[in-house]
């Protein structure tokens, strides 16, 4: 694990670095898959700005439902607390995580009200597509950057890797464990690709974000059962990211059958998601 | 006549501030001795608070840049200092986040937990 590197004498998380390495490398395939509709440099930086601000409010939103019963716990025990210690205890330890499913959904929340609102930077009609192959591309990134930083891994096995100077969970050094971030980053590289190529022969045209709402939630539904965080129960024994892939591959079946029907009583197909 | 270079000249300062910040910040914090526990905690809140100013900064710097690129577009007049209030803002923005999120958060939090140990 190498959760911070060195960077002119500053240690820097190396999570952050592949996240921006993400960040920079999904505007750059927007941006060439747009160049020729008229969407300029600054029309792609004001969508990741607002994808961004979307994505850290949603990601923390839901990390605070992983948590749910300790926020309960927290607020009926709140005579124990002074004012700093439960803002710390609050937003620190219960809300100061952030979970992928929520950074996504924030994100393209985000999206959807900037388009409604105003459409001088982000133009759903012909952007929303590029947005959806560009999102599995930060994914890969931001993947290999959990792998670095040692607080995901998957679960102990024959085959795999054995971690070493975890500081972050001591107790999971020198277990050989199934490297599930890496595998997951592929996975999200060839999905990348896959909805490049769809793009590019102009196939499932606006309805780009549901082809990768059929897709994601089904990795991540089996990927979850080869993870070995300990803290990932919730509901009927699935984790909170098994439970948003049932809802969002839900989402996309009802989106396809409300075009289907749509589509059989001859209306127009809407515009953007 | 350029009517968008006070504009661009706006958005290309707040840009360049967004990359000083941190800088400043972290250059005042690097004289205090973080071998005490008041130390350590004063050195993590001058680091969260430089890189969220920077953070706020490169975010105006980011939409005023946006929004005078596309004026300046508009009215056929050269953006280059709006490019490059764009360039340094997302630089800056990106830069901070990343030190908001790996570094200062957890400078102020190991101090807090030891303050309460």
């Amino acid at each position: 694990m190498y959760p911070f590197i060195e960077i002119f004498g500053r240690s820097i998380g190396t999570y952050g670095i592949m996240a921006a390495i993400g960040m920079l490398a999904s505007a750059l395939c927007c941006y060439l898959l747009l160049r020729k509709k008229e969407v300029f440099i600054e029309d792609i930086a004001m969508t990741g700005l607002i994808f961004a601000i979307g994505a850290v409010i949603g990601a923390h939103i839901v990390y605070g439902f992983t948590n749910t019963d300790k926020i309960i716990e927290l607020f009926k025990n709140i005579k124990d607390y002074n004012f700093i210690s439960f803002v710390q205890t609050l937003f620190g330890n219960y809300f100061g995580g952030m979970v992928f499913y929520g950074g996504l959904i924030g994100g393209l929340i985000a999206l959807v009200i900037s388009n409604k609102v105003s459409q001088k930077y982000f133009r759903g009609d012909i952007m929303f597509d590029a947005v959806a192959v560009a999102i599995p591309l930060f994914h890969t990134f931001g993947r290999i950057g959990c792998f670095l930083g040692g607080c995901c891994y998957g679960v102990a096995c024959d085959v795999g890797f054995t971690v070493h100077e975890n500081t972050l969970y001591p107790a999971l050094n020198d277990v050989n464990r199934l490297p599930i971030q890496l595998i997951e980053s592929g996975l999200n590289l060839i999905l990348f690709f896959v909805l490049l190529v769809l793009y590019k022969k102009k196939k499932f045209q606006h309805r780009m974000v549901i082809v990768y709402f059929y897709i994601y939630p089904v990795i991540r539904f089996i990927d979850e059962f080869f993870r070995g965080d300990e803290i990932r129960g919730f509901l009927f024994g699935l984790s909170t990211s098994q439970i948003i892939s049932i809802l969002l591959f839900t989402f996309a079946v009802t989106v396809t059958i409300k075009d289907l029907v749509k589509k059989r009583k001859g209306e127009e197909k809407p515009a953007a998601v | 006549m350029e009517t968008t270079k006070n504009k661009q000249l706006v958005a290309m300062i707040l840009g360049i501030a967004s990359l000083v910040i941190p800088n400043i910040g972290t250059t005042i914090a690097n004289g205090i001795d973080t071998t005490t526990t008041e130390g350590s905690r004063t050195y993590g809140i001058i680091v969260i608070i430089a890189t969220l100013a920077a953070i706020v900064v490169g975010i105006i710097g980011l939409i005023k840049s946006a929004g005078a690129r596309k004026e300046a577009k508009a009215a056929g007049e050269k953006q280059i200092l709006a490019t490059i209030g764009l360039v340094t803002s997302i630089v800056g923005t990106v830069e901070s986040a990343i030190v908001f999120f790996s570094c200062g958060l957890c400078i102020a939090c190991v101090a807090c937990a030891a303050t309460s140990v």
